[in-house]
């Protein structure tokens, strides 16, 4: 049985509404025709090219067989009165003029009239109301014969697919009433998989696709909310026009594997980065994504290609190759990294950002805040803003890497695992990388937002004391953390603090006593939490 | 691999042993060993049948690029059998028979299953379930050879073995149903499917009946018998379980002599 005429007797199964009216007619009778033998066949042929001769069956299309050269197969539908009938028709194979295979549904002794009452106009204004939504001015519902399920009548009806709220749904009304006869979902769900990816830096991990036409793509469906992750490939054009609001992207743009093995690092590393940072929200905060409401996570890798990046002007360079950043809304841009031998003028390789699941974690955190404090990017709130993406982009991959130095372990670095050979930032020495560890050492001018991106040092240095513990390179103040294996405690303060607390236009004394209040109220008044975090902004010099 | 534990309850072998004592030792020892006075017995016994046992199963399958495994370990317990048969005296303290007992047990399995994560490799999840009223249903018919003697007037005894053909009817877990969700660290067992297959296995049996005649034609005996066999049941492709049918009967019943 071919697969059309399986839908169809699948679809019928599903009819479940009344009938009544003179536009039936009784004791039809349906004809499956699946030849036994050469005989029938024969008979089934001669059948098929005499109802073709006269308009009972009018082709449809025929195609050439992809599999088997010379071949091809015919579909045609059944027609009465110059009304198709719908879920009826005969697909048959054709090789050199010979009929090898016939296969259909065809309905008998119809007889029904086929004059509707209703105006096409009256019953696409009888489908937008029962359907709830309006159809374009050139949608026009088709009149059908529609077989009624375990009847053996028919109902002259008015067909169209509408997509509403409620879904994809394909609608029957009576041409006579305009009483809605039939309706089936033709929503055609696609299933979540599994797949197999390699990362930027080599590591195998598992990638949550979608199955879409017998191939894979990038979109998660085991996770609550909407991750997708697309491929770009390149076109900056689209890239800016979709971040500028200009256009949308495409649903051929999200990245798109043939067997689910994928070799991409950068999509690969983009789309489960994604994933386990709103793993690490959820399980840690409770947080339901960055508005923590599952908000949809868009992420863009290869906006701009490797080999291009000599003929890109600087800011280009600078934004799309050794930059990621969020676009807002859940959107996130990850650059391309450098050509292999091409390195920063420190000598720092740069890697696809999408590498680093501190970097994507990062990012993701901006969202978070975005949708919580909305701390202004200048200044101290921007630092603030800055830091608290490092604090959260480093307790993901404490979360989900082993403590270590290496490639894919967890440390106080940012970036480290892509921006070769030290990353961008340190929070256990900021002044390593040349940011300030003490509020003394703060940078006070207007560069870089006013130095979101540096003095970021100052608060990232009082989270990981307030963690580790250790003293202050610039003060000399000793700070009791709470130990590596307490983390969990100062990350939900300063989650909770950052969160909750913060006003947009917080400073760095606003986040000591926000974060002091955090400890007290999930850890009590006077313990070793709220100790350690007193001790960590008084070493870093924030009062 | 299978694993098959054997048990003998040691209050199964007190009992029957009491018995066999009991009623050889209320035999008056009229005269010697002497012939078997008929030519035929026919007994019906109830008892236990020993059956204390263990044995696993194992269904994988591919789940999240990794291998998803169900251990499921079946026990079956001591029981009460049914047994009929029939031996006849054909030469001298020779004889021949054959009996047939029934064995049947409703018991729990026991699933313990490890499910890979869909996020990451290696940190699969346990899930740990029971499902009751798993059915070991065996059939026994024995041949026997048998060595007939009557010490006394109303003391007789049947030393007898030879072979046993058990059919075996065994409730057997096909799959197991599970509910997982977001943020899938855990699954939760749900239920079972199970099917019931059957095989016979070969094997023999040797066995002690001791008889006390209350008239010429009737009595009562107390029946001991070892009877093992084993079976191999394949479920699914590239699913084998060894079962280790029969064990140790002990009974006693109506003896009807001739």
């Amino acid at each position: 049985m071919s697969p059309q005429i399986r839908r169809v007797i699948l679809c019928f199964a599903l009819v479940t509404l009344p009938w009544a009216g003179p536009l039936v007619a009784q004791h039809a009778r349906v004809a499956r025709i699946a030849p036994g033998s050469l005989t029938e066949l024969r008979a089934w042929d001669a059948r098929v090219d005499s109802m073709l001769n006269t308009g009972e069956l009018r082709v449809r299309i025929t195609r050439e067989d992809t599999l088997m050269p010379g071949r091809s197969h015919q579909r045609a539908d059944q027609f009465y009165r110059g009304v198709r009938v719908w879920g009826a028709d005969v697909s048959r194979q054709l090789s050199g003029g010979q009929t090898i295979s016939v296969f259909g549904v065809l309905y008998e002794r119809i007889d029904i009239e086929t004059a509707p009452a209703l105006s096409t106009l009256d019953a696409k204004a009888a489908i937008e109301k029962i359907a709830g939504a309006k159809l374009g001015e050139a949608r026009e519902p088709e009149l059908v014969v529609l077989p009624i399920e375990n009847s053996e009548r028919f109902a002259l009806a008015y067909t169209e697919r509408v997509l509403s709220r409620r879904g994809l749904y394909i609608y029957f009304i009576d041409a006579r009433t305009g009483a809605l006869l039939l309706e089936l979902n033709d929503l055609k769900t696609q299933a979540s998989a599994v797949g197999r990816g390699v990362g930027v830096l080599g590591d195998e991990k598992k990638i949550s696709t979608q199955t879409d036409a017998g191939a894979f793509r990038t979109w998660d469906e085991l996770r609550p909310p909407d991750i997708r992750t697309y491929d770009m490939k390149g076109n900056l054009a689209l890239t800016e026009a979709f971040l500028n609001g200009e256009a949308s992207i495409p649903f051929s743009e999200i990245a798109r594997d043939s067997d689910n093995n994928w070799s991409d690092g950068a999509v690969v590393d983009a789309h489960v980065y994604s994933g386990w940072t709103y793993d690490y929200f959820f399980k840690r905060h409770n947080r339901r994504g960055l508005d923590n409401n599952n908000i949809r996570i868009v992420s863009l890798v290869h906006p701009v290609r490797r080999q291009d990046i000599f003929s890109q002007p600087d800011e280009i360079v600078g934004l799309y190759y050794v930059n990621a950043f969020y676009a807002g809304g859940g959107v996130l841009v990850y650059g391309e990294g450098l050509p292999a031998g091409i390195t920063l003028v420190d000598g720092s390789t740069v890697d696809f950002l999408a590498g680093g699941l501190d970097v994507v974690a990062h990012e993701l955190t901006h969202g978070v805040t975005d949708f919580s404090s909305s701390l202004i990017y200048q200044n101290e709130s921007g630092a603030l803003n800055e830091s608290f993406s490092d604090m959260m982009g480093t307790s993901v991959e404490f979360f989900f890497q082993p403590t270590g130095s290496g490639q894919r372990q967890a440390d106080y670095q940012l970036a480290e695992d892509v921006w070769r050979p030290s990353g961008l930032r340190s929070m256990s020495n900021p002044a390593s990388l040349g940011d300030p560890d003490h509020y003394s050492r703060r940078f006070t001018g207007t560069a870089d937002n006013g130095g979101v991106h540096i003095n970021s040092g100052i608060p990232n240095q009082a989270f990981y004391l307030a963690i580790e513990g250790g003293t202050n390179r610039t003060s000399g103040v000793a700070v009791s953390g709470v130990g590596a294996t307490n983390r969990e405690q100062i990350e939900k303060v300063f989650y909770r603090a950052f969160t909750q607390m913060l006003p947009a236009n917080a400073n760095f004394s606003t986040a000591r006593a926000a974060t002091i209040q955090a400890a007290r109220d999930l850890y009590g008044a006077g313990g070793a939490v709220e100790r350690a975090v007193t001790q960590a902004w008084t070493a870093v010099g924030v009062n | 691999m299978p694993n098959v534990e054997r048990r003998m309850p040691k209050r199964i072998w007190l009992v029957t042993m009491g018995v066999t004592l009991g009623l050889l030792t209320a035999a008056v020892p009229a005269r010697a060993q002497g012939t078997w006075p008929g030519r035929a017995t026919i007994s019906f016994n109830v008892g236990i049948q020993s059956s204390a046992r263990t044995f696993s199963d194992q269904i994988t399958f591919p789940l999240y690029l990794e291998q998803a495994t169900h251990d499921i370990n079946y026990a079956t317990e001591s029981e009460l059998f049914f047994d009929g048969g029939a031996i006849v005296r054909l030469w001298g303290n020779l004889g021949a028979g054959v009996a047939v007992s029934r064995y049947t047990d409703d018991t729990v399995a026991t699933v313990e299953g490890r499910l890979p994560h869909p996020f990451h490799f290696n940190q699969p999840r346990t899930i740990e379930g029971e499902t009751p009223e798993i059915r070991r249903r065996e059939t026994a018919t024995h041949l026997q050879i048998a060595w007939m003697a009557a010490p006394t007037d109303r003391v007789r005894f049947i030393i007898s073995g030879g072979p046993t053909w058990i059919q075996a009817e065994q409730g057997v877990v096909t799959e197991v149903r599970y509910t997982e969700a977001y943020p899938f660290d855990e699954a939760t067992f749900r239920d079972v499917d199970r099917v019931l297959e059957e095989e016979t296995g070969t094997g023999f049996n040797v066995g002690v009946d001791v008889i006390w005649a209350f008239s010429k034609n009737v009595g009562v005996g107390g029946l001991l018998r070892y009877t093992r066999a084993t079976a191999d049941l394949a479920p699914a492709e590239g699913r084998s379980i060894e079962l280790e049918l029969g064990g140790l009967q002990a009974g006693g019943g109506i003896r009807i002599l001739f």
